[in-house]
C-alpha cells in the first residue's frame, strides 16, 4: 500500500468515523430530552 | 502490515466510542409506551371507560348522570388518567367517550384519539391545563398546577376553583442494583443543589449521582420545585449521565401504571412510601391532588361531580384506583 494511499484510506474513515459519531451523540441528546426517565433509570447498568 | 494494523485500530476506536456511548446512553432511551415516535408517558388503552377489561375502580355510585343532561368534560395529568376515566365509568352514561374513526388509537402523531365531542380528553398537565382555562374542559384532575399555569389563568382574567380530592406521595427512584434503599430529605436536597455528587457520599457505591429531572410545568417538576424551596440546580455534571440515575415521581405513577421490577422507590427519613405510611403522615412528602375547574363554570354537573368526589362513595373509588383518600 502506498503512502498516499494510505493517508487517503485513514481520512476517509476518519470522516466517516467522525460523522457517525456526531450524529450518534446528536440522536442521544435528542431522543434523551424526550426519554422516559423511569426507563432510562430502569435499564441502567449495576455489576 | 503496519499500515492495515492502524487502519483496523482507528476503525475498532471509533467503534468501541460508538458501542460505549449505545451501552452507557442509547440504549436506555425509550418512551414508556412508544408505537409512534411520540413521548407517551401512560398506556391510555389500560383506563378506557366501558371497556370489560379496562383497569378502572368500578366502586358504583349513587350519582348517574343522564343521555340530554350537560355531562361535564373531564381532563387530567397522566398519572391521574385511572382516577377520572374511572369517575366516567362510575357515573357517565354509556357512549359518551367517543373517539375519532370510532375506535381508541394511540397510533397518531398527536396521541390519543378522544374524539371532539368525548367527555373523556386527555392532553395531559401542560395542554390539558390551558384547555381548562380556556373553556374547553370542565374539570380537570391534577397536582397542584405550578406558578406559571397559575399566572396563565390570571392573564386570560380566569379564576380557578382548587379542591383537594386525595393524597399522594412524592417518591425518588433508582436501580433495582443501586445498594442506596433510602435517603434523608436534607440529602436529597443536598443531591439536587449540587452538593452531594457521588453516591459514596450517602453510603452508596463510588459511581457519580446522576440527578434526572422532569419536564417544565408537568405535575412531578412542580412538586419538585416546590420541594426544593426554589433552590435547584440548573446544569449538571455532564460526566454524570455515566453515574448512577436518581429520579422522582408521584407513587402511583411508579408503583401501579408504568411499573418496572427495575426500579425502586426510596425511603425518606427511614419512611417507605407505602399507602399506609401516606395515610398515617409518616411518609415526610406526600401532597393531595386537586380537580381544578373555573369559578365561572355555572355547568350543574360540575359542582354535583366534585360534592361526589369528596363523599365517601368518592373516596373509595380514589382508594380504589391506587391512591390515598382524603380521610
Amino acid at each position: 500500500m502506498s503512502d498516499r494511499r494510505f493517508q487517503i484510506i485513514l481520512i476517509v474513515i476518519s470522516v466517516i468515523g467522525i460523522i457517525a459519531t456526531l450524529l450518534h451523540v446528536i440522536f442521544a441528546i435528542m431522543a434523551y430530552r424526550n426519554s422516559s426517565i423511569i426507563q432510562f433509570v430502569a435499564r441502567e447498568y449495576w455489576p | 502490515m503496519k499500515k492495515i494494523i492502524v487502519i483496523i485500530l482507528i476503525i475498532a476506536l471509533f467503534a468501541g466510542v460508538n458501542l460505549f456511548i449505545y451501552a452507557t446512553i442509547t440504549r436506555r432511551l425509550a418512551n414508556n409506551f412508544s408505537g409512534t415516535s411520540q413521548l407517551k408517558m401512560i398506556d391510555v388503552s389500560r383506563y378506557l371507560p366501558f371497556e370489560a377489561d379496562s383497569e378502572l375502580a368500578r366502586t358504583g355510585s349513587s350519582l348517574k348522570f343522564e343521555e340530554g343532561e350537560y355531562l361535564p368534560v373531564l381532563d387530567g395529568a397522566a398519572a391521574l388518567v385511572p382516577v377520572y376515566a374511572s369517575v366516567i365509568d362510575n357515573c357517565y352514561p354509556e357512549g359518551c367517550v367517543t373517539y375519532e374513526g370510532g375506535r381508541f388509537s394511540d397510533d397518531n402523531y398527536y396521541g390519543e384519539n378522544f374524539a371532539p365531542d368525548s367527555v373523556m380528553q386527555y392532553q395531559n398537565t401542560i395542554r390539558g391545563f390551558n384547555a381548562l382555562v380556556d373553556g374547553n374542559v370542565d374539570l380537570f384532575f391534577t397536582a397542584h398546577p405550578s406558578a406559571e399555569q397559575l399566572e396563565y389563568a390570571n392573564d386570560k382574567g380566569v379564576e380557578l376553583k382548587l379542591v383537594p380530592v386525595g393524597l399522594e406521595a412524592f417518591v425518588f427512584f433508582v436501580n433495582r442494583g443501586n445498594p442506596v434503599d433510602g435517603l434523608s430529605v436534607s440529602q436529597i436536597r443536598s443531591i439536587y443543589r449540587g452538593e452531594i455528587k457521588n453516591w459514596k457520599e450517602v453510603g452508596g457505591a463510588n459511581k457519580l449521582i446522576n440527578p434526572l429531572t422532569r419536564v417544565e410545568g408537568s405535575g412531578s417538576q412542580t412538586m419538585m420545585e416546590k420541594f426544593m424551596e426554589g433552590n435547584m440546580i440548573k446544569s449538571r455534571d455532564p460526566l454524570a449521565v455515566f453515574g448512577g440515575s436518581i429520579g422522582y415521581s408521584f407513587r402511583f405513577y411508579l408503583s401501579g401504571m408504568v411499573a418496572d421490577e427495575n426500579v425502586k422507590m426510596l425511603s425518606v427519613n427511614g419512611v417507605f412510601p407505602s399507602a399506609e405510611n401516606i395515610r398515617n403522615g409518616t411518609y415526610p412528602i406526600t401532597a393531595s391532588f386537586y380537580v381544578v375547574y373555573r369559578a365561572d363554570d355555572t355547568a350543574p354537573n360540575v359542582e354535583r361531580l366534585v360534592e361526589w368526589l369528596l363523599s365517601p362513595e368518592g373516596q373509595t373509588m380514589i382508594e380504589a384506583c391506587g391512591y390515598v383518600s382524603l380521610s
